[in-house]
């Protein structure tokens, strides 16, 4: 296949000309990026601020006993937080609230925060740091997930299941008993660091009744929330500045909560502003991670691979503590049946508590693991049910009409079928296929270096849900804000957060499309909860869609507004800014917009059925690849990933986005490996935790079908996490022709390649 | 705090003169006390090339440089490639192909790419990806970085010994 020189050029049939939707609008924030000159909170001035590090537990598993401070050093030039300084509740508030922000009784996990300091100088803080130890007395951990099931140590209050859901689509165990094979499979996913290149940090600064906090995150009303009930604060005495931020993943969605607690608890009671930043080290060891998961399919079939029963057991890994894992754990059992028509299903799904840090939200949110699980079954099924995957797939899509796991009815948004064909179209995949069994064959009875090499190409189908969980959106009740200029420019006022995506510019692009204004005449302005609005969390592949949609609502609106003051519509876009300052120069111009949920929308939260989310998005991922036999490396030699997103609002982000998704998701197959011991990560330094750079990476072919989504106005869907969720099966996929050997786990290191090839020859 | 020594060299074009403990990072001395953020610290172990700045035109981690080592040294950052409001070749094609989407790599990209350029390095697919892989992104996944570099090279008419 020709490598694909210019991916950007394929959209030249998705422009909508003089329209601000499909155009690649310059970033907004890219020059200030590009100088070096974009701020950080690493980079905010440095005057009048101490520092702040933690003091962590030593063990995974212990009671508390008490903390000593050598009295050699001088404790009166820093200030020391425990938990007895806390104003108001110990407590870090995410789905149950079970994690204290500084535990003062049982130690849950390594590394877990137990006291603060701040100091005026770096050398200072971490001398003291040096001088605390701590009392304790140990407690039996739990690190495997079937310890944690067996529930003869308790990490948590119950019996260390944060959450069970149970899915049921007709009746799975009966239907196995019809079909004419039963086929089954254990899979299992590992850890995964987020690895944003700008680790975790915040800064926070006393006011006179209240707090500032500036730093690095993806949600600022989470930490309005968090650090209010810390400090025993009404919530609009903490204000939350964002900072540029450097990369997030889901890695800044929940964890920045307990990091801008603790820099405000600092910052209480030193008095002064006071800057908390985690060393890569630091951020390694003890931030969150994807939840390593286990995933036990029966799958039933008819002879010729149709679905009949698909019976699934999946168990995620939560940590200590449950931070998102309830959530998580409803996307990754959501998505764990796939994008497939079957009647009889049943999947059991369990978050449970170990003595690891506390894992959380990473791109995908559960799916990665359950759609690696499926695709990889479905490659390893059609072998044993002597089909062609590719066949079985066709066979079993969803179609129109359709219903998924959870009985949500697809309607008309099911491209699934036409994206596997475009793949394969794409890839020229079959041909391919053919190629390389001949290359294999040639090369396994070859006498040259060449015996050693073999390749391998593989798919995977799959979708993603579009925004929050079901009734989630409605609870948020997001809101946008446009307001009029005195130079009648339009302001959009969100707490949408730029972390690489391209936020602030689409952002513009969208309200000016619902305005019908030039985007340069619309104002992103930069987050700040004293006067943004809460639109949300920025998670969930929502920002572009959901909030999206209310942009588009809010830029028609206020075009309606100016129209009806000014007595009639104004097509000239000089007249429309005119009239715009015209008004303001009266009386304030807003126009302010909240979501609903759409009236024919409906999700049972008790029995987990209805509509999950508010549209899905589909996608297929090939990839290519050729393995050394002798040193167990795979080098990917392209990837073509095919997706309907709905409408693209930006072509060249989008691609970015896909990319960029795609890349991480070859690190999580191929090379990023947590390697724990006692609960600790052993690995935390990123020479031992490899990352793709820029020669793992291969060409990749990128190719949106656009099928404009009716629930939103602009027809978009969700993009973010979508290409984190193909990769990896299509890994496991290839890997299957390449070399013959049906791979069940995720990372596929040349260490698990070696022996398992030795095997197959031996 | 360890004995200051004082250290001089050039800095973007200016003769500087800072007082500073020799084995201070030059990553610290640049952001803290010359006041230049625009290069990273990403991991502080030479790994990720988010701290690269130029050390007498060749690309260097600023994370693993005693200051003591810069003496003399001709030091260029990623503050120096705009002139005023006029974007660097490279960073017109960075903004234009989307190269940097968070900016936390941005610095390292450039000065790696304006260095691999100005040595006349070769802008083939694998030559810039073996030059470009010391730094790392986790954005991207690299491929719109690369067609920026690519860009800009072409745009500059580029060969062997060109200045962009």
């Amino acid at each position: 296949m020709p490598a694909t020189q210019n991916p950007v050029t394929s959209f030249a049939q998705t422009a909508f000309s003089e329209r601000a939707l499909g155009q690649n609008v310059p970033r907004r924030e890219g020059a200030a990026k590009l100088c070096g000159k974009a701020c950080y909170v690493d980079d905010l001035p440095r005057q009048d601020v101490w520092f702040g590090g933690t003091v962590r537990a030593d063990v995974p598993h212990a009671r508390l006993l008490g903390i000593r401070y050598d009295p050699r050093f001088d404790w009166s030039c820093v200030v020391v937080v425990t938990a007895a300084d806390i104003p108001g509740e110990n407590v870090v508030p995410v789905v149950m609230s079970d994690q204290p922000a500084l535990t003062d009784s049982i130690i849950r996990y390594h590394g877990e925060p137990v006291a603060l300091i701040a100091a005026p100088d770096v050398e200072t803080l971490q001398q003291a740091l040096d001088s605390v130890t701590l009392e304790t007395a140990p407690l039996e951990p739990v690190f495997e997930i079937d310890d944690a099931l067996a529930a003869k140590v308790l990490v948590d209050d119950s019996d260390n299941v944060f959450r069970h859901i149970d899915l049921r689509k007709g009746d799975a165990v009966a239907a196995l008993q019809s079909a004419d094979v039963v086929i089954e499979g254990e899979y299992h996913t590992g850890a995964q660091e987020h690895v944003y290149l700008e680790p975790q940090g915040m800064q926070a600064e006393p006011t006179e009744d209240g707090v500032i906090i500036r730093g690095s995150m993806q949600c600022p009303y989470y930490i309005v929330e968090g650090v209010a009930l810390l400090l025993g604060l009404p919530p609009e005495k903490v204000r939350v500045i964002p900072c540029v931020t450097g990369g997030g993943f889901g890695g800044k969605e929940d964890f920045p909560t307990l990091i801008a607690g603790h820099a405000a608890l600092l910052a209480h009671k030193a008095k002064r502003p006071v800057r908390l930043i985690y060393d890569r080290v630091e951020d390694l060891r003890y931030t969150s991670k994807r939840h390593p998961a286990r995933v036990r399919h029966k799958t039933g079939w008819t002879r010729d691979g149709r679905l009949v029963a698909m019976q699934i057991e999946l168990v995620l890994d939560g940590g200590a503590y449950s931070t998102l894992s309830p959530l998580v754990l409803q996307r990754s059992a959501i998505h764990a049946a796939g994008p497939y028509q079957c009647d009889h299903i049943h999947i059991a799904a369990r978050a449970v508590a170990t003595n690891h840090p506390p894992r959380g939200a990473f791109r995908g949110f559960g799916a990665p693991q359950s759609l690696f699980a499926l695709e990889t079954h479905l490659d390893y099924c059609a072998a044993k049910l002597g089909l062609d995957p590719i066949d079985v797939r066709r066979r079993n899509v969803i179609r129109p009409g359709g219903t998924l796991a959870c009985g949500q009815n697809v309607g008309d948004d099911a491209a699934v079928g036409e994206v596997l064909e475009r793949a394969l179209t794409e890839s020229d995949f079959v041909a391919r296929r053919q190629a390389y069994a001949t290359f294999n064959q040639r090369a396994s009875s070859s006498t040259s270096v060449e015996r050693f090499r073999r390749r391998g190409i593989g798919l995977s189908l799959f979708m993603h849900g579009t925004g929050l969980n079901g009734n989630a959106e409605g609870f948020f009740k997001s809101e946008v804000l446009l307001r009029g200029n005195s130079d009648g420019k339009v302001s959009v006022l969100t707490d949408l957060m730029e972390i690489g995506q391209g936020t602030q510019t689409i952002v513009a692009q969208l309200a000016a499309e619902g305005l019908r204004l030039p985007v340069e005449w619309v104002v992103a302005e930069e987050p700040d909860t004293a006067v943004s609005p809460n639109s949300g969390p920025t998670v969930a592949s929502r920002t572009a869609a959901v909030v999206g949609g209310l942009l588009i609502t809010a830029g028609q609106r206020f075009r309606a507004k100016v129209e009806h003051r000014s007595g009639g519509p104004i097509l000239d876009a000089y007249a429309f800014r005119s009239a715009v300052a015209e008004l303001v120069s009266q009386e304030p111009l807003q126009v302010r917009v909240a979501y609903r949920p759409p009236p024919d929308f409906h999700w049972d939260e008790e029995t987990q059925q209805g509509d999950a989310y508010l549209a899905y998005t589909w996608s297929c991922c090939v990839v290519a690849l050729e393995v050394d036999t002798l040193t167990g490396e795979v080098k990917v030699l392209d990837v073509t990933a095919v997706q309907d997103v709905g409408r693209v609002v930006h072509p060249l982000f989008a691609t970015g986005q896909v990319e960029g998704g795609v890349t991480q998701a070859l690190g999580w197959a191929l090379m990023e490996n947590c390697v724990w011991s006692e609960g600790v990560m052993k690995n935390a330094n990123m020479t031992d935790y490899t990352i793709p750079t820029a020669m793992d990476v291969p060409p990749m072919r990128v190719v949106f079908l656009e099928h404009p989504h009716p629930r939103f106005p602009h027809g978009a869907k969700g993009l973010g996490e979508l290409p984190a969720e193909g990769p990896a099966p299509a890994v496991a996929n290839a890997l299957r022709q390449a070399l013959g050997i049906h791979f069940d786990r995720v990372p596929i290191t040349p260490e698990i390649i070696l022996p398992a090839w030795e095997d197959r020859q031996s | 705090m360890s004995e200051r020594t004082t250290i001089r060299f050039t800095l973007n074009g200016h003769a500087v003169e800072v007082s500073a403990p020799p084995m201070q990072r030059l990553l610290d001395v640049l952001r803290e006390t010359c006041g230049l953020t625009g290069a990273k610290n990403g991991c502080g172990e030479g790994d990720c090339g988010a701290c690269t700045v130029l050390v007498d035109g060749i690309a260097v981690v600023s994370c693993l440089v005693p200051v003591i080592q810069i003496d003399g040294a001709e030091i260029r950052t990623v503050e120096s490639l705009a002139q005023g409001d006029c974007l660097h070749p490279l960073q017109q094609a960075f903004l234009e192909r989307d190269g940097t989407q968070c900016g936390s790599c941005a610095s390292g990209f450039l000065m790696t790419a304006c260095s691999h350029l100005e040595h006349g390095g070769d802008t083939s697919d694998a030559e810039l990806r073996a030059a470009l892989s010391g730094v790392l992104c986790r954005c991207t996944g690299y491929n719109r970085v690369l067609e920026a570099v690519q860009q800009a090279a072409e745009g500059a008419g580029h060969h062997a010994g060109d200045r962009l």
